[in-house]
C-alpha cells in the first residue's frame, strides 16, 4: 500500500477507536459497562445490531461468495423480517420487563439455574469460536498486504480488539458501531462506482450484469424444495427464520444490543429497522461480488486470488505445473473474451442464431477455465496442508488492491476493520457479559463492589478475548468462512431457541424435563451434521422443534409418572 | 407466553400501532422477494 493508504487507515481506525473511548469515558459500574446504562435510541439499536451481524466476514466472504456461486445466498436473510416481529411481539418485551442482563437470567426464574447455566455454556462455546472466525478475516487482509504469516497479523489484530473493547465497554461498541456502519456504506458505494467506471467503455452496467446473470450469477431466487439444497426460497424463510430468531433472541452478543435501548419501543424499532434494511443491504454486498466478477469477464483475471498460497506452491516442487496451467487459463480467457464482446454486439443487433453460438462458447470457455483453476486448486492441497485451497475471501480483496485508486484502498481496508471491531467486540462484549453474569456473580452473588465487578469484567474480557485470538490461528482450514460460522451458530441455536420456546409457550413443562430434551436435541443435531442428513440451515429448525416435542413427552409421561409414584 | 398487556404498554411512534409497523415489515418483505425473482428472471 502507499503511504496515503496508510494515512486513511490510521486516521480512520484512530479516529473511531478514540470517539468510541471518550464518549464511554464516564462508565463507572457493570450496567455502563454492559448495558450502555440502557439508554440508547433507536436508530443506535439498529445500527449497533446491524453492524454486529455484519462483520468483516460479511465484506470479505460474501463478494466472493458471489464471485464463485452466484448472488443466491440473499435468500438466507429471508426469514430475518418475520423473526424480527416475533422478536418484538415476545422475546423484547420479557427481556426488558425483567430488566435482565442477559437472555439466560430470564431461564432461570422459569425453569432452574441448571437450564440457565447449560444454555449460557452452549453460548459460550458457539459464541467463543465465532468471535474466533471473525478476528481471523481481517487478519487475512494484513496478511495478504504485508505478505507474513496470517498467524501473526491474527495476534496483532486480536491485541486491537482487546485493548479496545476492555476499555471501551458496551457504550463505546454501539457509539462506534454508529461511525462504523456509515463509513462502511461510504466506502462500498464507492467501490461500486469504481467497478463501473472501470469496464470497457462498450460495455454498460446492464450488459455487465447480463453477461453475469448468463453465467448463473444473478440467480437471487430458487423456488426448487430441495433439503440437500442450501440456498433456496424455503431454506431461507423457513430454515433462515428459525436461525434468525435463534440468533437475535438467545445469543446474547445480538440480545445485548437490544436491551440498551431506552425504551421497549426504541428497541423494537431498533428491530424493525434491521428487518426493513437487511435483505437490500446483504442484496447490494453480494451484487459487488457479482460486478467484480462481470469486472473479471474484460480484465485478466488471476487464476487464483490468494496471491500468498500460490507463491508457495510456486517455490515447491509443482512450480512447472503451476506456470502451464496459468499460461491455458490465460488463453482461455482471451478466448472467452471474444465470445462475451461478440454475444454481446449479436445479442444487441437481435442476430440470435449467432448470438446463441457465442453464448454457447463462452459458457464452454467458462467450463475449460473452471477446470484448470481446479487443477491448480488440487495443486495447492496437495502442496500443503496449511495453504488454503479456497480463495473465496480473497476474490474482493485482490480487486480493490489491484484497481482502486490510492487513498480509497485504504479506506477499504478501513472498513475491513472497522466491520472486524464493531462485531468482534460485541461478541467479546457478549461473552464477557454471560461470563460474569451467568457464572461468575450467579455464583457469588455476595461478593464485589461496583468498581471490583467493573475490572472482572474487563478481565474476563481479556480472558475470551486470549481464546478467540487461538481460535483465530486455526480458522484457515475453515474454508468459506462465513459459511463457517453460520454453520456453527447452527449446531447450537436450534437447542437454545428451542429451550426459550418451551419457556416462553410450553407453561406445563418444567426443567427436568428441558434439561433431558436438551441434552438428546444436541446429540442429534451434531449427529445429523456430522453425518449430512440435510442441509445446516435445518438444523435450527429441526433442533428447536426435537426440542419441544421431547420436552412435552419427557414431561408428560416421564417426569409427571415419577412425580405420581 | 408474555402478558397481551405488556405487548401494548408503550405505543408505537410510528403508524398509529405496533400491528401497522409489523405489516409494513411483512410487506415489504414480500415486495423485496417478488423485486428480487423479477430480478432473476430478468437476468437468467
Amino acid at each position: 500500500m502507499a503511504w496515503i493508504d496508510w494515512l486513511v487507515l490510521a486516521v480512520t481506525l484512530l479516529s473511531i477507536v478514540a470517539y468510541g473511548i471518550w464518549k464511554s469515558r464516564n462508565t463507572k459500574n457493570l450496567q455502563g459497562y454492559l448495558l450502555a446504562d440502557r439508554q440508547l435510541p433507536w436508530y443506535h439499536v439498529g445500527l449497533s445490531v446491524m453492524a454486529t451481524q455484519a462483520s468483516a466476514i460479511t465484506f470479505l466472504s460474501a463478494p466472493g461468495q458471489a464471485y464463485t456461486d452466484g448472488i443466491r445466498f440473499v435468500q438466507f436473510y429471508f426469514g430475518l423480517p418475520l423473526a424480527m416481529i416475533v422478536l418484538c411481539v415476545t422475546f423484547v418485551p420479557m427481556f426488558h420487563r425483567m430488566n435482565v442482563y442477559t437472555a439466560y437470567e430470564y431461564l432461570e426464574n422459569r425453569f432452574d439455574v441448571r437450564i440457565r447455566l447449560f444454555t449460557s455454556f452452549l453460548f459460550l462455546v458457539q459464541r467463543g469460536i465465532s468471535t474466533g472466525i471473525t478476528i481471523y478475516a481481517p487478519s487475512l487482509v494484513l496478511s495478504t498486504i504485508l505478505q507474513i504469516p496470517v498467524t501473526i497479523t491474527s495476534v496483532m489484530m486480536a491485541c486491537l480488539v482487546i485493548v479496545y473493547t476492555v476499555f471501551g465497554g458496551t457504550k463505546a461498541v454501539s457509539f462506534t458501531q454508529l461511525l462504523q456502519m456509515i463509513i462502511i456504506f461510504s466506502g462500498l458505494f464507492l467501490a461500486v462506482g469504481f467497478i463501473i467506471t472501470l469496464l470497457p467503455k462498450e460495455v454498460g452496467v446492464i450488459d455487465a450484469l447480463r453477461v453475469a446473470g448468463k453465467m448463473g450469477k444473478l440467480q437471487a431466487i430458487d423456488t426448487t424444495f430441495d433439503l440437500s439444497n442450501r440456498y433456496n426460497i424455503w431454506s431461507g424463510i423457513i430454515g433462515g427464520f428459525f436461525l434468525q430468531l435463534s440468533y437475535f433472541g438467545t445469543d446474547q452478543s445480538q440480545v445485548g444490543r437490544y436491551l440498551t435501548g431506552k425504551s421497549i419501543a426504541q428497541s423494537r424499532l431498533g428491530l424493525v429497522m434491521n428487518g426493513l434494511v437487511k435483505i437490500p443491504m446483504q442484496f447490494f454486498i453480494l451484487m459487488i461480488g457479482a460486478l467484480v466478477f462481470s469486472f473479471y469477464q474484460f480484465h485478466q483475471a488471476p487464476i487464483y486470488f490468494n496471491e500468498v498460497s500460490i507463491a508457495q506452491v510456486e517455490k515447491g516442487t509443482h512450480s512447472k505445473e503451476v506456470e502451464n496451467l496459468k499460461q491455458q487459463y490465460k488463453e482461455l480467457q482471451a478466448e472467452k473474451q471474444q465470445h462475451i464482446l461478440s454475444w454481446l454486439k449479436a445479442d444487441k443487433s437481435n442476430n440470435t442464431s449467432f448470438a446463441a453460438t457465442e453464448l454457447a462458447g463462452f459458457r464452454h470457455k467458462q467450463a475449460e477455465m473452471d477446470t484448470v483453476r481446479g487443477a491448480l486448486k488440487a495443486l495447492i492441497k496437495q502442496q500443503s496442508t496449511l495453504s488454503e485451497s479456497d480463495d473465496g475471501n480473497y476474490i474482493f480483496l485482490y480487486f480493490v488492491m489491484h484497481y482502486l485508486p490510492r487513498g480509497i484502498i485504504g479506506l477499504l481496508i478501513a472498513i475491513i476493520f472497522l466491520a472486524a471491531m464493531g462485531s468482534t467486540a460485541s461478541g467479546l462484549n457478549s461473552l464477557a457479559s454471560t461470563t460474569m453474569i451467568d457464572f461468575y456473580k450467579r455464583l457469588n452473588p455476595h461478593t464485589s463492589t461496583e468498581k471490583t465487578e467493573l475490572a472482572i469484567s474487563r478481565w474476563i474480557t481479556v480472558g475470551w478475548g486470549l481464546f478467540s485470538m487461538l481460535i483465530a490461528i486455526y480458522s484457515g482450514q475453515m474454508g468459506n468462512l462465513i459459511e463457517a460460522v453460520n454453520i456453527l451458530g447452527s449446531l447450537f441455536y436450534g437447542t437454545i431457541l428451542g429451550i426459550f420456546l418451551v419457556a416462553f409457550y410450553m407453561k406445563n413443562v418444567k426443567s427436568n424435563a428441558v434439561f433431558g430434551a436438551a441434552i438428546i436435541t444436541e446429540g442429534f443435531v451434531i449427529l445429523a451434521w456430522h453425518l449430512e442428513w440435510t442441509s445446516f440451515l435445518w438444523l435450527n429448525l429441526i433442533g428447536s422443534l426435537l426440542l419441544m416435542v421431547l420436552a412435552g413427552l419427557l414431561q408428560s409421561f416421564v417426569f409427571k409418572q415419577r412425580t405420581i409414584a | 407466553m408474555p402478558d397481551k398487556k405488556t405487548y401494548n404498554d408503550e405505543p408505537s411512534p410510528i403508524l398509529s400501532s405496533w400491528c401497522n409497523v409489523y405489516l409494513l415489515v411483512l410487506v415489504t418483505l414480500v415486495v423485496v422477494i417478488g423485486l428480487l425473482y423479477l430480478f432473476t428472471k430478468y437476468f437468467d
